[in-house]
């Protein structure tokens, strides 16, 4: 390819170390992420994809993570040896996440206004042109303003020290991403607004500082199914207006489907799939993904029972010997046990780790 | 047609908001979050019954205030023809011989201190079965949920979630219930792990027999565990009705979102812009008349003014919506 990935992770080992135990929460992973590209991680619990997200912005808690080996890079440079300083500057404009529960990720006692300003002076201070404006809160930060004395004391503070600059654009902001009502919004702290509201406050967030690349982990799991698929249709819309790459972690192969131009699959902490999206739904090529296209629940009742995966997902204290999923897997055998499986090319495009795809 | 094994009429349960002190000076009145609002609805004694709705809609309340968990604020409940929503005490306690919950997170619903076999007994251990009897029915329900023997010994923790929330499904069938809420029983679960429970859900029915009352948001759960289906919408029922009636042909327009804001796993199949703007509606000062009216596409005068009723509009099929049958096409451009 002619044109350089935005992020390619290489070989990436990440595990989580105590006295006794060390668990590999990652192992030998190896994706890259083209510009304007929405990468959907699906996996379940244990499977390594919000560590994997975390890595890629730099936040994983260390201890009791160790990036064992592997190379993050992105726009060409390995953001693992990046020192704070650099990564702390690249984060937001550079990489910027989103969490599932947008409540504790939004600061209390700020408005809605106050901390969309902040990102977007954090912004326009990156920016080459960027000269003093009249948001300065490293400065002097003004007393932060409290809901609480607000009411009892029945003063309201000036507008402009609540909303901080930039309300304009902050408006504008809230108007893209479908907040109804965004001048009055604006003035909320994120305790008086709904979990979709505050999911797209989070969204804003990220938006205005124009990241190149947005990661974003269960955006859609805390919210309810109306208010999911706004958020779904705020991230194509994202991608189609600003051109921004998108990694979306979910454990929901259909929100995955809605966005997704490729899919990594994970499982136990590696990539068993990768795929583009118009293929993997229709013929998936390793049996885990097989299995939980099949474990949705898609048909009526009078229809017949589900063709669930059997057992559980596995304990990465003790995970199993050879394919990590063979214990789950009807089409076992015995190479599966004893030898690891590593990802081949079965169709041009398409990665699977399973002993099945393997050309003999 | 089964018979009725509940029955609801007309269900209330408010919970009183507390103002602030300011408000109790001035004597404001009080005000109330109508959690449920006027339900009426009944299920079969071999009958699923999906209650599907989003956050605040009401649903868990509806399902607690069903088995007498919550006292209802007025309405009557009927069980196999008895008037239970007045019973107290000793009679309500016999009660629950009959009817179960079992909670969606099976990480809190299980006392991590007692041993499997310890909480599953426990209903039975409650109504002063004799150890015989224990040790008989624990090995019965064990079977029932494909539980391994030798499991009874263990503690909850060390079991996975799915297996936990099977402990939680044989304690509620300790008792040989007739009737057992199942309150979001999946939602805390991996998706490879869902459809095992909800397998097992199914089995356990067609096995002995009994009634659930499936309360989920999910409407593919509903879609493959329910006959019927109930859709709430801020403390209402909007429509319920044959479940694959109610979802390939809503009457309601709520109906119509909610099953067009389901994501498909199907690239080609995208969800289209579901255009609707807003929430769900504060349950403490509902909008007036329909509540589903600030959102909904058809909104019309009457909308604003009258609260619909909920109405047999089809054979089987009720819908609380002025227009029910009038709009036909789905009205949500999503669903093409």
């Amino acid at each position: 390819m002619a044109e350089q990935p935005l992020l390619e992770i290489k070989n990436l080992n990440v595990s989580y170390r105590s006295a006794v135990k060390t668990i590999r929460a990652i192992d030998n992973v190896s994706l890259s992420v083209n510009r304007s590209e929405i990468i959907a991680i699906v996996g379940e619990s244990g499977s390594g994809k919000s560590t994997l997200g975390l890595s890629i912005i730099n936040l994983l808690q260390k201890p009791p993570a160790v990036v064992d080996s592997g190379q993050i890079l992105f726009q060409g440079k390995d953001v693992i040896k990046l020192p704070e300083r650099e990564m702390a500057s690249l984060r937001g404009t550079g990489i910027s996440m989103i969490f599932q529960d947008p409540l504790s990720s939004l600061d209390p006692v700020y408005t809605v206004g106050w901390q969309i300003s902040e990102a977007i002076a954090m912004r326009e201070k990156r920016s080459a042109s960027w000269k003093p404006g009249p948001f300065k809160r490293e400065d002097s930060e003004p007393a932060p303003p409290s809901g609480g004395a607000r009411r009892v004391v029945g003063v309201r503070l000036p507008r402009s020290r609540r909303r901080g600059a930039y309300s304009e654009e902050v408006i504008e902001a809230l108007k893209r991403v479908q907040i109804a009502d965004p001048e009055r919004v604006i003035d909320r702290y994120p305790h008086e607004l709904s979990g979709g509201m505050a999911q797209r406050v989070m969204i804003t967030n990220a938006i205005v500082q124009r990241p190149s690349l947005l990661i974003a982990d269960e955006p859609t799991s805390a919210l309810d199914v109306t208010t999911q698929a706004q958020v779904l249709r705020l991230m194509r819309e994202m991608r189609r207006d600003l051109g921004a790459s998108i990694l979306l972690i979910t454990h929901d192969l259909a929100v995955a489907a809605q966005v997704a131009d490729r899919v990594v699959v994970m499982y136990a902490g590696e990539v068993v799939e990768f795929s583009d999206a118009s293929r993997i739904f229709k013929k998936p090529l390793h049996p885990y993904t097989e299995g939980l296209l099949n474990s949705i629940p898609r048909k009526y009742r009078e229809e017949g029972r589900l063709e669930a995966i059997p057992g559980d997902v596995p304990d990465l204290r003790s995970p199993p010997s050879g394919c990590r999923f063979h214990p789950r897997c009807k089409y076992a055998f015995e190479r599966c046990a004893a030898e690891r499986p590593h990802l081949v090319e079965p169709e041009p495009g398409r990665m699977a780790a399973c002993f099945l795809r393997y050309s003999s | 047609m089964s018979e009725r094994l509940l029955e609801v009429d007309r269900l209330v349960k408010y919970f009183p908001v507390h103002g602030s002190l300011g408000d109790q000076i001035r004597r404001r009145p009080r005000l109330n979050v109508r959690a449920v609002d006027e339900v009426s609805l009944s299920i079969g004694s071999n009958e699923t019954l999906g209650v599907v709705g989003e956050s605040g809609s009401g649903k868990t309340t509806l399902g607690r205030t069903v088995l007498m968990l919550e006292r209802p604020t007025s309405g009557t409940i009927t069980f196999r023809g008895q008037t239970i929503s007045s019973l107290k005490g000793e009679q309500l306690r016999q009660l629950r011989k009959k009817m179960q919950i079992v909670f969606q997170n099976p990480y809190s619903s299980l006392d991590p201190r007692a041993r499997v076999r310890d909480i599953i007994a426990e209903p039975l251990r409650a109504f002063g079965a004799a150890r015989g009897v224990i040790d008989r029915e624990v090995e019965r329900v064990l079977e029932a949920v494909n539980l391994p023997e030798d499991s009874t010994l263990r503690f909850a923790h060390e079991f996975s979630g799915g297996q936990r929330q099977r402990i939680a499904v044989a304690r509620a069938l300790i008792v040989s219930p007739d009737f057992i809420v199942l309150d979001e029983p999946t939602s805390a679960l991996d998706s490879s792990v869902q459809a095992q429970i909800l397998n097992l859900l199914r089995k356990i029915q067609d096995d002995i027999g009994l009634g659930f009352m499936l309360i989920t948001h999910n409407v593919d759960v509903v879609k493959f565990m329910a006959h019927r289906v109930a859709v709430m919408y801020s403390g209402k029922l909007v429509e319920v009705g044959n479940t694959r009636a109610v979802l390939e042909s809503p009457f309601h327009p709520y109906t119509s979102l909610l099953v067009a804001s389901v994501p498909k796993p199907d690239p080609d199949n995208k969800i289209g812009d579901v255009n609707i703007v807003g929430e769900v509606p504060s349950a403490v000062n509902p909008p007036p008349g329909c509540r589903f009216n600030p959102r909904c596409p058809y909104a019309q005068d009457v909308c604003r003014r009258d609260e619909p009723l909920l109405r047999e509009v089809a054979p089987g099929r009720w819908s609380a919506c002025h227009f029910a049958g009038e709009l036909k096409e789905s009205p949500t451009p999503g669903s093409a």
